[in-house]
C-alpha cells in the first residue's frame, strides 16, 4: 500500500478488527424479546417492530479509537448475533461447543449464557422459523437432507439477506422523507374498505422502525459528544464533534456531503444486519449512488481525493466487523462468518451507457490498499462501454493475489435479469449479489441461494438405482440397474430422471419454506423498498416490485459432466469395460481396480474444449435449466445459479467414488470450474468449456475459480493479454471468473501433489512444458524464482 | 486437404510466440540436432516412445502386450528398448498403458484436424491480435501441409506467422511465403565451423536461405515483418564477436528485430523420458540480467535494431 498521511490510521484500524475475537453477542436478542414482550396483544409485525426500536434505545453504543465512520449492530466489535425468532434452538444445540467449534467458532461467555438460557430460551421455545421447518419439512426432501443430496436448511437458521436495499433512498431521502411517504399512504386508508386495516397496521410497524433507526443515530451523537468532552488531543477532539453533528444529521435527513452519505449508508446497513442475522446485505453499486456526493463536495473543494480515499477505508474496515452467526453445518458449507457484503464498480448506467467514474477506481483502489476479505469486491465489466483503463485496474488487481475481485460479464448479468422478467431498463442497474448472484436495489426481494443440490449424489443414483451409497437407504427415485441399460441413452434418461425427481422434492420444500417465512417480517429492511410503502406490503409478503422464486444452485457441475462422459465413452462408444465392472469399481472405491481407475480419468474431461463433452454440458445444463424454470412459487417462478461457496466440500462427504474417477468421500468439483488436475489444455479451453453452459438461464449467477496461468503475471505484456483474456471470455458469454495467482506456495504444493496441477504450464519465450512433468531439480530452480505472492 | 502431416503438439494461448495470445502447432521432425535443444522430442521425423518412470506402476502390462518382446522389467522399472534393437514402434505398450507412464511423442493429423484446433481459439485471437504460429521441429520439412495450413488461416482472416531454422531448400520457404504475415528466424551461430560443430549442419544455405528472405521482404517493403531469434549459451554462442556478427548480419538484411533467448535447461527432464543423454548436463542456465550484460553493446553497434531478452525490449 502506498504511504498516504491516513495510512497509519487505517492500519490501526485494521489491526483492531483482526486481532478481536468473534463472540456470541446476546444483548440484542434479549433486548428483542423484552420488546416484543412489552407489547402483547398488539398484530406480530407491531410486537417485532417494537422489539427492533428496543434495541435501537437501550443496546450498547460505542465509538471506537480512530473511527471515522461509526456504528455497530451489536455491543462488541466482532459479534455474532441470534435471531431468536428465527433459531434460537441452534445456539441452544450448540452451547457447550459453540466457543471451540472447528468452523467459525464464536466465544461465550457466562453471563450471555445466563441470559440465553433464562431469557430468550423460555419465551421462543415452540415459535422458532426453524422449530416450524423442522416439523414441516416434507418427507422426501428430509430423505434427501439427510443423506447429503440437498442443503436446505440454510434459510430457517438465518434470516432473509441475499438483498440489496434500497440504500440510495436512504441516503437521499432520509428516513424523514420515507415517513413522510409513510403518510401519505396512510392518508389513503380507510378503516371501513377490507383489508385496510392490515395496511394501517403495517405502517405502524413502519413508523415504530424508522423512530427507532433515527433514535439510534440520534444516541451515537450523543456518545461522540461525551467521547469528545472527554478527549484530550484537539485532533480527535475535533474529529468527535464532527461524527456527533454527523450523526444527528443522518440518516434522519438527506445526506450533504459524500461523508454523511457513507455515514448514512453504515447505519442503515447494521440496522437491517441487527433486524436479521443474515449473510448478504449488498451495498451493490456505490460508485453510483455515492458518485453525486463525491463529486460536489470535490467541485465545492469540502473534499480532496485523498480525504475520500481515506473515508472508504475506514469504512471497509467497519465492513469486516459483523460476523455471521450460523450452525455448526452452515458454517461447514459456508466458513469464515461470511458476511458477503458485495460492493460493486462498473457497468452502464440508465441510458445504457458508460457508468466507470473516479470513484469506481476509487473503491478498487480501497481494496487493493485494505486487502481484508470484507466487503467483497465485484466489477461489472461491459466490454463495448467501459473504457480499457478500468479494465486495467481490474487486471493489476487480479494479478495482485488477493481473489478480488469477482469480475462479471455485465452483458450477462443483464441478461440474467432479463431471464427473470426484469425490463432491460431496470435491467441495466443490477449488481452482484452475496457470492455471484444478480440483485436489483429497492426493487427484487427472493432468495438468490435457497438450497443447493449436489450431482454427485444424482450420478450415484443413477449408477445404484436411487440408493444412497454412505446410508444404505432409498433416498430417491429408482431408475433402474444400470447394468440393463443397452444404450448411453438410457443412462442419460436415468441421471435426468434423478435431477427431476430431487429438483421436485426441493421445490415441494421450498414452499414449505415460503409459507413459514410469511411470518418473518422486516420492516427496516421494507423502508427502502419503494414499493413496500406504496402497498404498505412487507418485503416477506412480496412487497416489493419484483417478486422472483427461490434460488436453487447445482454443486458439482464437473462431476456430473465427467462421469456422464466417463460411461458414454468407455461403456457405450469404446466398449472399453462393461457397466457390470463400472458399477463394481465405483462400488469399492476402485480399491482393487487400478486399471479401471486410469481409464476412468484418462476418459475424456470437462475443461479441455471437446466436443463431446460440450455437448453433453449443453444438453444437461438447458435440461436444468428447463426443469426448474418450470416450477412456480407463490412469488414467482424458481430460478437456477451454480455457487457453491465452500458446499462442494461437505458435499463431497456424502457420495461415493464416481464414473469419472473420483474417488469416494472427496471434494466434488466447485462451481463451474473443471475437476482439480482435468484442464490440460490451458485457460482457453476451460473458458470454451465453461461457455458451454447457458449462463444466461442460471440466472442467480454461475461461478468459476481459475488458477492464472503464470505467464499472464510475468509476461512483458501481461496484463494487456489477460485484458485480452477477459474480454474474450466476455464474447464467449461467462459470466464470472476470479482468479487465483500461482504462488511459491502452490508450486510446492504441486510437488507433493502434482494430480491436482495438471495443467499447470510453465513457459519461457519459446518452450512450454507442464511444471509436474519437469524434473524435481529443475521444479525446484522454478520455485526459487518464484515469489511469495500475498494471499489474503 | 487429405494430406497428413506429424504433429508433435499443438499449445494453445501461447503468449511467447508473437503478437497477442496465440495457438501454437509444433511439427515433428528437424534436420539439425543442436546440442542445447530444449524440445529433443521434435527431433526425429518417428513418432517416439518415451517412457516416465515417476509414473509407472510396474504393472508389466506393456511388457505382456509388446509382439516383439523389446520391453524387459527391470528393478526400478520398465527397460524401454530405445535403440530399436527389437521395437517396431508400434506403440501396442503405451496404449495399454494404464497410467500414461509409457506414451507417444507425435501424432498424425489432418488439415483439418488442425484447423479444428486453431479455430477454436479465434475469439482469443481477435481480442489480442494474436493468431496462429507454425514451429518445431522444422516446419519446412513438411513445407506442402504447412502452406495449406496457413492457406486456410488466410481465407479465414487470421494471423500467421511461422518459426524456422531455414535449413531447407527456399523452395518450400516460399511456398510458404505469400500466407505468412510474419516469420522468426532461428540464428544459432554466424561461424560455418562453430555451426556444424553444436548443430549437425552447416549454415551456409541458412544464411543464404535467409537473405533471400529478407531481401522478399524488403521488397514487399515490410521490413517489420522478419524476427530473429538467437538461444545464447555460455561458451558456445556468446562470444562479442559472435553477438556482433549475429547484430549486424540482421541489420544488414533490414530485419526488425533481434530477441536472445538465455539457454535454460527446463528441456532436459525429456531427454531421460526419451533414454538419451543430455550433452549439457550440468551446464549453467543464464539470467537475463548476464545476457543484458553481453548484448548491451548492441544498442550503440546497431541503433536501428530493436534487440530483445525473452521478448522483453532493452
Amino acid at each position: 500500500m502506498e504511504e498516504k498521511y491516513f495510512t497509519a490510521r487505517i492500519n490501526r484500524l485494521k489491526n483492531r478488527v483482526m486481532n478481536t475475537r468473534p463472540e456470541m453477542d446476546l444483548e440484542n436478542a434479549a433486548l428483542f424479546t423484552r420488546g416484543v414482550k412489552e407489547v402483547p396483544g398488539e398484530p406480530w409485525v407491531v410486537q417485532r417492530a417494537y422489539g427492533f426500536q428496543k434495541q435501537c434505545m437501550e443496546k450498547s453504543v460505542k465509538i471506537w479509537e480512530d473511527e471515522l465512520i461509526v456504528g455497530n449492530a451489536g455491543s462488541k466489535q466482532r459479534g455474532g448475533l441470534l435471531n431468536p425468532d428465527t433459531c434460537w434452538s441452534v445456539l441452544y444445540d450448540e452451547l457447550d461447543t459453540i466457543s471451540t467449534r472447528e468452523y467459525d467458532p464464536f466465544y461465550l461467555t457466562e453471563e450471555d449464557r445466563k441470559v440465553f438460557i433464562e431469557e430468550i430460551v423460555p419465551f421462543w421455545n415452540g415459535k422458532s422459523t426453524f422449530e416450524k421447518w423442522l416439523v414441516q419439512i416434507p418427507e422426501e426432501t428430509r430423505i434427501l437432507r439427510d443423506c447429503g443430496v440437498l442443503y436446505i436448511n440454510r434459510k430457517a437458521v438465518r434470516g432473509w439477506g441475499e438483498t440489496t436495499a434500497g440504500y440510495a433512498s436512504i441516503i437521499n431521502e432520509g428516513i424523514e422523507g420515507i415517513r413522510k411517504h409513510i403518510a401519505e399512504v396512510k392518508e389513503t386508508l380507510d378503516l371501513t374498505v377490507p383489508g385496510h386495516y392490515e395496511k394501517m397496521v403495517y405502517l405502524k410497524a413502519l413508523e415504530i422502525t424508522a423512530e427507532g433507526i433515527v433514535a439510534l443515530a440520534n444516541r451515537y451523537a450523543d456518545e461522540a459528544l461525551r467521547l469528545a468532552a472527554e478527549e484530550k488531543d484537539d485532533n480527535r477532539k475535533r474529529e468527535l464533534t464532527e461524527i456527533a453533528a454527523i450523526c444527528r444529521r443522518v440518516p434522519e435527513k438527506p445526506a450533504r456531503t459524500f461523508r454523511e452519505a457513507l455515514q448514512a449508508l453504515y447505519f442503515y446497513q447494521i440496522c437491517i444486519f441487527m433486524e436479521q442475522n443474515a449473510a448478504s446485505y449488498n451495498p451493490g453499486r456505490m460508485d453510483q449512488y455515492l458518485y453525486p456526493f463525491y463529486k460536489a463536495d470535490v467541485e465545492a473543494g469540502r473534499l480532496t481525493e485523498d480525504q475520500a480515499q481515506e473515508l472508504l477505508e475506514c469504512l471497509w474496515i467497519k465492513f469486516s466487523e459483523p460476523c455471521l452467526f450460523q450452525d455448526a453445518v452452515t458454517a461447514k458449507f459456508s466458513a469464515g462468518y461470511p458476511m458477503f457484503q458485495n460492493v460493486c464498480v462498473g457497468g452502464v448506467n440508465e441510458h445504457g451507457m458508460d457508468a466507470v467514474n473516479d470513484l469506481s477506481y476509487m473503491i478498487l483502489q480501497a481494496t487493493m490498499d485494505i486487502q481484508m476479505y470484507q466487503p467483497s469486491l465485484s466489477v461489472r465489466y461491459n466490454m463495448s462501454r467501459n473504457p480499457n483503463r478500468f479494465l486495467k485496474k481490474c487486471a493489476e488487481l487480479i494479478k495482485l493475489g488477493t481473489g478480488f475481485p469477482a469480475f462479471h460479464c455485465d452483458e450477462i448479468g443483464i441478461q440474467m435479469m432479463l431471464n427473470k422478467g426484469i425490463p432491460l431498463k431496470e435491467a441495466y442497474d443490477w449488481n452482484p449479489c452475496g457470492c455471484v448472484e444478480t440483485n436489483l436495489a429497492g426493487k427484487q426481494k427472493c432468495y438468490t441461494s435457497y438450497a443447493d443440490y449436489n450431482l454427485g449424489s444424482v450420478i450415484e443414483f443413477a449408477m445404484n438405482n436411487g440408493v444412497s451409497r454412505k446410508y444404505g437407504i432409498q433416498a430417491s427415485v429408482q431408475t433402474g440397474d444400470p447394468r440393463t441399460f443397452t444404450t448411453y441413452k438410457e443412462f442419460e434418461d436415468a441421471v435426468k430422471e434423478q435431477i427431476r425427481y430431487i429438483i421436485h422434492a426441493m421445490v415441494a420444500g421450498n414452499h414449505v419454506n415460503d409459507d413459514i417465512c410469511m411470518e418473518r417480517v422486516v420492516p427496516a429492511l421494507s423502508l427502502s423498498f419503494k414499493e413496500c410503502i406504496d402497498n404498505a406490503k412487507d418485503y416477506a409478503w412480496g412487497g416489493a416490485k419484483y417478486n422472483i422464486g427461490n434460488g436453487l444452485d447445482a454443486i458439482g457441475v464437473a462431476d456430473l459432466i465427467n462421469s456422464m462422459e466417463a460411461v458414454k465413452y468407455l461403456v457405450f462408444d469404446k466398449k472399453l469395460v462393461t457397466m457390470d465392472c463400472l458399477a463394481e469399481a465405483i462400488e469399492h472405491d476402485f480399491v482393487g481396480y487400478e486399471d479401471l481407475y486410469k481409464m476412468c480419468l484418462n476418459a475424456p474431461k470437462y475443461g479441455n474444449d471437446d466436443d463431446e463433452v460440450n455437448l453433453i454440458t449443453s444438453e444437461m445444463f438447458t435440461y436444468i435449466a428447463d426443469l426448474i424454470e418450470s416450477y412456480n412459487s407463490k412469488f414467482g417462478r424458481m430460478t437456477a445459479g451454480i455457487l457453491p461457496v465452500s458446499g462442494n466440500t461437505p458435499f463431497g462427504l456424502e457420495v461415493g467414488a464416481l464414473p469419472s474417477g473420483r474417488r469416494a468421500w472427496v471434494p466434488l468439483a466447485d462451481g463451474v470450474s473443471p475437476n482439480s488436475g482435468t484442464d490440460s489444455e490451458g485457460m482457453s479451453a476451460v473458458i470454451k468449456s465453461v461457455s458451454h453452459i447457458p449462463h444466461g438461464r442460471f440466472d442467480q449467477g454461475t461461478l468459476l475459480n481459475m488458477k492464472l496461468d503464470p505467464v499472464f503475471n510475468t509476461a512483458e505484456n501481461s496484463t494487456e493479454l489477460l485484458m485480452s483474456f477477459l474480454k474474450s471470455m466476455c464474447s464467449l458469454g461467462v459470466f464470472h471468473v476470479q482468479f487465483n495467482v500461482i504462488d511459491r506456495e502452490m508450486l510446492l504444493d504441486a510437488q507433493k501433489n502434482p494430480e491436482a496441477y495438471k495443467g499447470l504450464l510453465i513457459r519461457v519465450a519459446g518452450y512450454t512444458a507442464y511444471f509436474t512433468e519437469l524434473g524435481v531439480e529443475v521444479q525446484n530452480d522454478i520455485i526459487s524464482r518464484t515469489a511469495h505472492a500475498r494471499v489474503c | 486437404m487429405n494430406k497428413k502431416a506429424r504433429i508433435l503438439r499443438i499449445e494453445k494461448i501461447s503468449p511467447n510466440d508473437g503478437h497477442g495470445l496465440r495457438t501454437v502447432v509444433f511439427f515433428k521432425g528437424c534436420p539439425m540436432r543442436c546440442k542445447w535443444c530444449s524440445t529433443p522430442e521434435s527431433q526425429l521425423n518417428r513418432f517416439e516412445l518415451y517412457y516416465r518412470q515417476s509414473k509407472c506402476l510396474q504393472c508389466g502390462k506393456c511388457v505382456d502386450a509388446c509382439p516383439e518382446k523389446a520391453l524387459k522389467m527391470g528393478s526400478d522399472g520398465v527397460i524401454v528398448d530405445y535403440q530399436m534393437k527389437h521395437c517396431v514402434n508400434c506403440h501396442k505398450c503405451a496404449q495399454v498403458c494404464p497410467v500414461s507412464a509409457l506414451s507417444v511423442y507425435g501424432k498424425n493429423m489432418s488439415v483439418a484436424e488442425v484447423m479444428k484446433q486453431i479455430r477454436q481459439d479465434e475469439i482469443f485471437y481477435y481480442h489480442s491480435g494474436g493468431g496462429v504460429t507454425l514451429s518445431g521441429g522444422d516446419v519446412l520439412q513438411q513445407a506442402d501441409f504447412a502452406a495449406e495450413v496457413l492457406k486456410e488461416c488466410k481465407s479465414d482472416g487470421l494471423h500467421t506467422m511461422a518459426e524456422m531454422n531455414m535449413f531447407g531448400s527456399y523452395d518450400a520457404v516460399e511456398k510458404l511465403l505469400s500466407y505468412l504475415n510474419e516469420v522468426y528466424i532461428d540464428l544459432k551461430h554466424m561461424d560455418p565451423m562453430k555451426h556444424k560443430e553444436w548443430t549437425g549442419v552447416d549454415n551456409t544455405k541458412i544464411l543464404d536461405n535467409i537473405k533471400k528472405l529478407c531481401a522478399y521482404y524488403k521488397e514487399k517493403g515490410r521490413t517489420n515483418a522478419v524476427h530473429f531469434r538467437t538461444p545464447l549459451i555460455a561458451g558456445i554462442n556468446d562470444s562479442k564477436e559472435n553477438i556482433r556478427q549475429t547484430a549486424l548480419f540482421c541489420e544488414r538484411n533490414g530485419c526488425a528485430d533481434l530477441e536472445f533467448l538465455p539457454y535454460h535447461r527446463l528441456g532436459e527432464t525429456t531427454y531421460a523420458y526419451l533414454g538419451r543423454t543430455y550433452a549439457f548436463e550440468g551446464m549453467k542456465q543464464m539470467k537475463p540480467e548476464e545476457v543484458l550484460e553481453k548484448v548491451r553493446f548492441l544498442k550503440e553497434l546497431c541503433p536501428n535494431l530493436t534487440i530483445r531478452i525473452s521478448g522483453k525490449r532493452i
